[in-house]
C-alpha cells in the first residue's frame, strides 16, 4: 500500500527530519487559501499514489496568485499517470543548494534492508544507478548514527555534510522499520544554504500484511476501498471488481489468476474475483457468493476451491445456504477438491443450477461453464 | 537436495494447538502418524487436544515431552514470536504453515534461523507455508496435503 506524501512527511517530521510547511487541499478554494497563507510563493503538487509525477506535469512552482490559479485549473480533475487529481499539496518553496537521493528498501531476496544514497538526486535518479551508495543492514537490526558515519566519511562527499547525512540516513532506516515500510524514498533530499537537509518529497510503500500493527494505515486503506471491497474485507477475504461477465471465487490468488486467464481466453472475462485465502467457513462462503453474484453483469460463476486446511464441506454448505437465501438461478460451476471433497460434492449435486466438477483440470470446469452458458 | 527432514527421532509440537486451524489439523496429523507429542498455547497449559498435552511454553514441551520439531499454526503477527520461542527452546526444524506473515518478520525469521542453523525444506531454512516438508519420505501423509486428499492431479503440483 502506498502512503500519501503528506502523511509520510508527517512521520519524517516526527523523527526530526526537516520537511517544508504544507497543507493538503481538497478543493481549489482550499488550495488557493493555503497558497495565500504562504504569500503565493508555493509548490503545488498533485496528490496521487505514484512516482514520476513531476515529469508528468503534476508538480509546479508558482510565484504569483494568477500562476497558482492557472495551474490549479489545468490540474484539477485531470488524469495523471492513470489517477484523477482531486487533492493537492500546497507547500512553501524551499531555496536549495543541491538535490540528493536517499531511500530505505527491503530487499526480499537477500533479506537485508538496503539504505541507498546518491549525490545525484532529482527526477532522473534512475539513470544514475552507478553512483548509488548502499549500506546493507541485517534484518531486525538497528542502524545507529555512528555506523552510518563509518560509511559516509569514506564516500568522498562534496555537496553534503557527512554528519548531517548520517543522522538523516539513520532516521530513515528507523522510520522504515517502525512503520513496516518496504520502500521509503526521499527524492529530492535537499541541501539548504545553511547545510541542513530537508525532505522535499517522500514515497512510502508499507507492507499490507503488517497493517494490523498500524491502525492509522489500516484506516487509510479502508478509505480507498469501494463498497464491495469493504464488505469483503469485513469477513476477511479480498474482492477485486473487474469488467467482464463471470464471477470467480477461488481458494488462493494463484488459482484465481489461472482460472481468470482461462475464462478470458474463452471469451468469458471475469466480472469480479474473490480470493478466500485460508480459513474457509460456511458463513464466509455464503457471504462471498452473495457478494460475487451482486452485480447484475454476472452471467455465471466459477467456483474453484482446493481444500488442504480448508474444509470443503463447510464451503459447500455456505454455497447452498447463499443460493437458498437469495433464490439465485444463475449458472454456477463448482470445481471442489481436497479435504472433505465427497461430502461437498453430495451437497452441491442436490442444487439444480450448480454443476460439480470432480477432476483436477480447471479447463474442464471452464468448458462446462462455457457449454452451459451457450445453451441459455 | 535431500528433502526428507523427519525420521524416527522426530517428536513434534504444534504451536497454536488450541486455535481453530491448529486444532483441526492436529486431528488429521494425529490420525496419520505418531509424530506429534505435544501442543503449546500460552495460557492454556494443562489442557488436552486430541490426547496431546498442552503446555504454556515450548520450553516446557521440550522438558516434558522431548520435542525437537515444531509445526506452527499461529496467526500472522504471532509467527515471529512463535519461531523465536521455538529457536530459543533449542528446536531446529520448524514448519510454518501460516500465510500473510509481514515481510520484515519473515526476513528476520530467515536471518535468525540461518545464523543458528535451523532447518526447513529446500532452502534448509524454515519458510512460511512449507507444508511440503512433511509429506516426504517414509512418513508421507503426515499432515494436511497428504494421501487422504490425493486426487487425479499431475505428479508435480504446487500448493495454491
Amino acid at each position: 500500500m502506498i502512503v500519501p506524501e503528506d502523511y509520510a512527511k508527517k512521520y519524517l517530521a516526527q523523527y526530526g527530519i526537516l520537511t517544508p510547511r504544507g497543507t493538503i487541499a481538497e478543493s481549489r478554494a482550499e488550495a488557493l487559501a493555503a497558497a495565500r497563507q504562504l504569500d503565493f510563493n508555493v509548490v503545488v503538487k498533485a496528490v496521487i499514489p505514484t512516482g514520476g509525477r513531476g515529469k508528468a506535469g503534476g508538480v509546479r512552482v508558482c510565484r504569483t496568485q494568477p500562476e497558482v490559479e492557472l495551474f490549479l485549473e489545468t490540474l484539477w480533475g485531470k488524469e495523471i499517470l492513470g489517477y484523477t487529481v482531486h487533492k493537492v499539496l500546497v507547500e512553501e518553496v524551499v531555496d536549495i543548494e543541491t538535490e540528493l537521493y536517499a531511500a530505505a528498501h527491503v530487499d526480499t531476496v537477500s533479506g537485508y534492508t538496503n539504505i541507498l544514497f546518491s549525490e545525484e538526486g532529482g527526477v532522473d535518479v534512475e539513470s544514475a544507478a552507478d553512483e548509488i551508495k548502499i549500506i546493507s543492514v541485517d534484518p531486525g537490526a538497528d542502524l545507529p548514527v555512528h555506523r552510518v558515519r563509518m560509511h559516509t566519511h569514506t564516500w568522498g562527499l562534496s555537496g553534503v555534510n557527512p554528519d548531517a547525512l548520517s543522522f538523516f540516513l539513520s532516521m530513515l532506516h528507523r522510520i522504515s522499520a517502525d512503520i513496516d515500510a518496504t520502500l521509503l524514498e526521499v527524492n529530492p533530499l535537499a541541501v539548504l544554504y545553511d547545510g541542513s537537509l530537508a525532505a522535499l518529497d517522500c514515497k512510502c510503500e508499507v507492507d499490507e500484511n503488517a497493517l494490523a500493527r498500524h491502525k492509522d494505515f489500516k484506516e487509510m486503506q479502508r478509505e480507498t476501498l469501494s463498497e464491495r471491497e469493504l464488505k469483503a474485507s469485513e469477513f476477511g477475504v479480498s474482492y477485486v471488481p473487474l469488467e467482464g461477465v463471470i464471477g470467480v471465487i477461488t481458494s488462493g490468488a494463484g488459482l484465481g489468476m489461472a482460472s481468470m486467464d482461462m475464462l478470458t481466453e474463452r471469451g468469458l472475462p471475469p466480472a469480479n474475483f474473490l480470493d478466500t485465502g485460508g480459513g474457509i467457513s460456511e458463513d464466509m462462503l455464503c457471504r462471498a457468493l452473495k457478494l460475487i453474484l451482486e452485480p447484475s453483469e454476472v452471467k455465471g460463476c466459477l467456483i474453484n476451491l482446493y481444500g488442504g486446511i480448508n474444509r470443503m464441506k463447510e464451503a459447500a454448505n455456505g454455497i447452498a445456504k447463499a443460493l437458498e437465501e437469495t433464490g439465485d438461478k444463475r449458472t454456477i460451476v463448482a470445481k471442489i477438491l481436497g479435504n472433505q471433497q465427497e461430502e461437498a460434492w453430495d451437497i452441491l449435486s442436490a442444487i439444480p443450477n450448480v454443476h460439480v466438477i470432480k477432476v483436477f483440470q480447471t479447463e474442464q470446469a471452464v468448458d462446462k461453464l462455457e457449454e452451459l452458458l451457450r445453451q441459455q | 537436495m535431500k528433502n526428507v527432514l523427519i525420521d524416527k527421532e522426530t517428536r513434534a509440537v504444534v504451536q497454536g494447538i488450541t486455535g481453530k486451524v491448529g486444532r483441526a489439523q492436529t486431528h488429521w496429523m494425529v490420525k496419520a502418524g505418531k509424530l506429534l507429542v505435544a501442543g503449546v498455547t500460552p495460557g492454556k497449559g494443562g489442557q488436552e487436544v486430541e490426547g496431546l498435552p498442552v503446555y504454556d511454553t515450548v520450553g516446557e514441551a521440550v522438558e516434558h515431552r522431548g520435542v525437537n520439531t515444531s509445526v506452527i499454526f499461529v496467526p500472522p503477527l504471532g509467527v515471529l514470536g512463535a519461531v523465536n520461542e521455538a529457536l530459543d527452546a533449542g528446536i531446529r526444524l520448524i514448519v510454518i504453515v501460516t500465510e500473510y506473515v509481514p515481510v520484515r518478520d519473515t526476513i528476520i525469521i530467515r536471518h535468525r534461523a540461518g545464523l543458528i542453523g535451523a532447518r526447513g525444506n529446500r532452502s534448509q531454512l524454515p519458510r512460511p507455508l512449507c507444508t511440503r516438508a512433511w509429506e516426504t519420505g517414509n512418513h508421507a501423509g503426515v499432515t494436511i496435503s497428504s494421501r487422504k486428499y490425493r486426487c487425479n492431479r499431475p505428479q508435480r503440483h504446487t500448493f495454491l
